[in-house]
This record gives structure tokens, sequence and C-alpha cells, in this order.
């Protein structure tokens, strides 16, 4: 279960990071805006995640000021964490698309 | 729980890290709390009990800790590096240790761009540059000059040559002195040797030939491990006065 | 649209391909511009091959002489025209050249060998035959001492081996490529017994004990170790 999670986060997480670069907090909170607070992990789980995305390449981390003042540590997505987001993404539909269908009764029906 | 006890619990599984990698995460997750307490605390919390609001929403420290301990686990990427930096450390010593060893390079280009050696004869009639080359092996034989002059009394012609492997900074083969024959027209040669220098990246050496008047050419002719090659030199004529 | 510098914190990956790059530069140059730092004893039998001027050999046969050196190998190397005998050993500067023994195949005769004979503090060493035998008639190489003033050799003042010398069906001889090479290895002569100007003779023998062919062998040296 909580290897699901984990996986749930790192997709989201890229996700984000699709649009722009953002740190650590921002994305908690942007996370928090999109989804409607339906989505409030606990805050710090989601660092191991990006930390594990850093040292597979797939993003990239670099110091910068924040709007707030202070300096923080950016996130950016590489061209293999485009890659990877567009992976994630087809398996996600696939795998959400066969619990609806599952929740549907299965899938349309041939016409008769 | 403080902010010190909750950043401590949660580096602490973090031992196999580099101290600055700890640093790094510890400097992230403090700086993320110092935000999250920002915005409580522009609500209106007070400082206290908004920091223990912080620290619950963080999540569990030993989780954090050893979830995070995980991400950098795997494929040694630390010791080969560790173990590449050793190398090069290692080599800088060897190099240090080795600067004699740069006369090496110097002799291999000098020899192929301007090969120096001078002349032994007591007097020089005629001179002439010249650059002809044989392949010996892998190496390459240049003779840069001949000179006709007179040496102990007798007039002979100085050849100066000089060996130096086909790619630069390479090794050149030794010894190959004595796998060279000088002949004049039908004769062989009938003066010997001479003195040179070299180490690993070039070697020079003079060779002496008897001349008589009429003679017009020497052929110079290396025979080595099934390999044989020959040069025909020509010897300077003094120049007229005018 | 201005371009922001930014410094990015290096992953353990990132980190690690850097320090190989680096290491694999200052390999490459300390070993062709300084020509030492050699990190495998083959490199250092490069070295040895190109100052003999023999071109690219191929390594008949390898051996670890610990009496020589504690790190010291000795090859046994061959290509088309010449066989050589050379020793390496390892020390602070890496793999170094000790010696090397090139014989020249194209000489007349289907006998072509050398002798070296290593002395380290007097005591220990060791002293090797080695060549190349082109008639496959021989089935024996005997090889001995004799005194430079006696040029038909009629008195043997040491041998090597045994009566008629080694048979070709025992250790020592070696098969490579259709040619026979031969490496023995004797107990250390002990050359203070000797007059200067030995000569080494090797002489085959065929199966019947007729002698086929006598050479002499080359001389490789006596190198002396501190």
């Amino acid at each position: 279960m909580k290897k699901k999670i984990m996986e749930h986060t790192r997709l989201l997480a890229l996700s984000l990071l699709a649009g722009e670069d953002m740190y650590g907090y921002q994305m908690i909170v942007e996370l928090a805006r999109r989804s409607n607070h339906t989505f409030e992990m606990k805050e710090g789980t989601l660092y191991p995640v990006l930390h594990g995305l850093e040292q597979q390449g797939f993003v990239e981390a670099y110091r910068k000021q924040a709007p707030t003042g202070r300096e923080r540590k950016y996130y950016h997505l590489t061209r293999k964490g485009q890659g990877a987001l567009r992976e994630e993404e087809a398996a996600w539909k696939r795998y959400s698309g066969a619990v609806n269908d599952v929740l549907r009764g299965g899938a349309e029906a041939e016409p008769v | 729980m403080t902010r010190q006890e909750f950043l401590d619990q949660v580096l602490s599984p973090l031992g196999r890290l580099t101290a600055e990698e700890r640093e790094n995460v510890r400097r992230e997750l403090e700086e993320h709390v110092e935000d999250r307490m920002e915005a409580l605390l522009e609500m209106g919390w007070d400082a206290g009990l908004a920091e223990e609001r912080c620290l619950e929403a963080m999540g569990d420290p030993v989780e954090i800790g050893r979830e995070m301990a995980g991400q950098y686990r795997g494929r040694g990427w630390l010791w080969i590096g560790r173990v590449a930096a050793a190398l090069t450390v290692v080599m800088s010593i060897q190099a240090l240790l080795g600067l004699g060893m740069l006369g090496t390079a110097w002799y291999s280009l000098e020899a192929r761009i301007s090969p120096q050696l001078d002349t032994k004869l007591d007097w020089v009639e005629a001179e002439e540059q010249l650059d002809l080359r044989l392949d010996m092996g892998n190496d390459v034989l240049r003779l840069f000059r001949v000179s006709v002059g007179k040496l102990d009394g007798r007039r002979v012609a100085e050849i100066a040559m000089c060996a130096y492997d086909r790619w630069p900074f390479g090794i050149v083969a030794h010894g190959w002195q004595n796998c060279i024959e000088l002949r004049l027209s039908e004769k062989e040669a009938r003066f010997g040797g001479g003195s040179g220098r070299g180490n690993y990246g070039a070697e020079y050496c003079r060779r002496y030939v008897s001349l008589e008047p009429e003679d017009r050419s020497i052929t110079l002719t290396y025979t080595r491990f099934g390999e044989t090659a020959s040069l025909e030199v020509p010897i300077p004529e003094q120049e007229e006065a005018p | 649209m201005k371009k922001e510098k930014r410094e990015i914190l290096p992953s353990r990956r990132r980190r690690t391909v850097r320090r190989v790059l680096i290491a694999a530069a200052a390999v490459l140059l300390v070993n062709r511009i300084f020509l030492i730092g050699l990190l495998f004893p083959i490199q250092a039998l490069r070295h040895i091959e190109e100052r003999a001027g023999t071109g690219r050999t191929a390594v008949v046969c390898r051996d670890w002489a610990p009496e020589i050196y504690k790190t010291g190998l000795v090859y046994l190397t061959e290509n088309e025209n010449v066989t050589m005998l050379s020793a390496v050993r390892l020390s602070f500067y890496g793999w170094m050249e000790l010696y090397g023994v090139p014989v020249d195949c194209g000489a007349e005769g289907p006998i072509h060998g050398g002798w070296w004979s290593f002395v380290r503090m007097e005591k220990a060493g060791r002293f090797y035959v080695f060549g190349r035998v082109d008639d496959p008639e021989i089935a024996w190489l005997e090889v001995y001492f004799m005194r430079p003033e006696d040029p038909r050799g009629e008195e043997r003042i040491g041998r090597v081996h045994g009566d008629y010398g080694i048979h070709r069906g025992d250790s020592g001889w070696i098969e490579k490529d259709g040619r026979l090479y031969f490496l023995f290895e004797a107990n250390l002569v002990d050359w203070n017994e000797y007059p200067t100007g030995l000569r080494v003779v090797a002489v085959g023998y065929d199966d019947d004990r007729n002698v086929v062919a006598r050479t002499d062998l080359e001389q490789g040296g006596v190198t002396a170790a501190q």
C-alpha cells in the first residue's frame, strides 16, 4: 500500500514540475490547491520522492531565490523526466480506465 | 518534539550519505518548516502551537528518514566515484614523481620539428640540410644533415640522423644504430660510427664515411627483424667562390 | 530573453561520471606523455616491444618470478620475425619494464634462441633459456656451456639439463599457431665459476638421437638487481 502511495506521489510530482520549476513547499501548496484539498499528504514524505527522482536523473535541482525572498532548492524536470511522466501518465490512464470499466460493469458491450 | 529533534530523527538513518548530502536534506526540510510556520503565523497562530502543527503536518520523521535513505542506496555510484578520485590522486603523484620523463616528450617533439645535433668534424667544407626519411618498424628514421669535412686528418662525410616513433610521445626503438649499413657506390663504407644522444622519445647519431673526391652519394641501408629499406644521401659539393 | 545561469546540484551519478572522466583523462595523460603509471603489466610489455623495435608481439606464455622481484612477471612473446623474453614488475611508478631479449628468427637454421640470467643480491635468481624451433624433426633440445676458446665445443663445462636435454613432450615446450617455442628454466648458474665470454649452445636431436642442428644462443645477458 505504501509503495502505491509513493508511486502516485512520483506521478504527481513529475506532473507539477511539467508546468514550471518549483520547490518542495510550493509543490505541496499547489497540490492541495489543484486537487481541491483531496491530496493532503504528510508533507515530509514528498522529499524522499523528490530526492529519488533527482538521483535517477528525472529531475535536476538548483538553488534560487523564491518570491518570498528566501533562497530555496528548486526542481526542474529533465527531458528524461518528461519521458517518464508520459509513461507514468499512460500507465495511470490504463489503470484508472480499467477500474472505471469494472465499476461500470464491463467494457462497452457489443451491439446486439 | 522540537524542530531540532525532528530533524535529528530524520537524519539518523542517513549514515550512508555523505556529510554534504545530509546537510542538504536537513536544510531543505528546515526551510519547508520555516515556510509553513510563516504561513501559520500570518494567519495568527501562536508560535508554539504553530511549530507543533508544522511538525505534525510533516509526518513521521523516522519514516521520512528511512524512505530518504532508500533513495540513495544502490548501484555503488558513490564507491566508483571514490575509486576514480583516488586513481586521479595516484596519477597526479605519478606525474609529479615522473617530471623527469617530460624530457622524453620534449625529445619526441623536437626531433619531429627541428632536430639538433652539432657536428664533430674538425673542419667543415660543405654542408647541406636534408629531410630524408625511412620507416623503421613503427619508427621513423630521419636524416637531417650531411656535412663534408675533415676528421682526424681524413676527409669524411658526416651524416646526422635521428629516429623517433611514428606517433608523437611514442617510444623509439633502441639499437637501430647497429642495423645501419653505409655504402659508397660498390664499396662498403670504410669509416664507422660516431656518437649521439637520446632517450625514449628520440635518438640521434652521427655516422661517418671516408670520401674519395669522385664520390657523389652514399647509400644507407637499414635491416632488422626481417625488414629492410634504403636511402640515397647526396654528398654536397663545396660552393665555388665567386 | 535573459538566460539565467544556474548551478545544478549534482546527483551521485553526475558526480561519479565527472570523476570517472577526470580519472580516465589523468591516466591517459600520465601513461602517454610521462610514460609511467601503467596499470597493467601488458602495457609495460608494450614498452619493451617499442624499445626493442620488434613490433607487436603476441604472448606465448607468462610466468611469475618472485625470486627476481616479488611482483616480477616474465613473458615469452612472438611474432613472425621475433621471439622475445621480457620481464616486468610493479613499482611505485606502476608496472615497469625490466628487460627484454629479442631474438631475430630470420637467421639461418631451425633453432633460434637466447638466454638470460637474472641475479638478485648474489643469491636467488632465475636463468632462462628460450627460443623457437622450426624443424619438426627435432625431438630433443640440449643446452650447454662452452669456453670461448673451445670452438668445436669438445668440452662441455656445464649443462642446463640432463643428457640430450628436454624432450618436446615435456614441460617447457609450448606450441602456438603451428610454431614450437621453448622456455626452460634452470637452477641459477653461479657465474663466478665460469669464464667471461662463455658460449651457450643449443643442440637439437631427432628421435634417434642424431644431431639435427646446433646453434649459439644469442646472449641475453646477466642482469643484477639490488
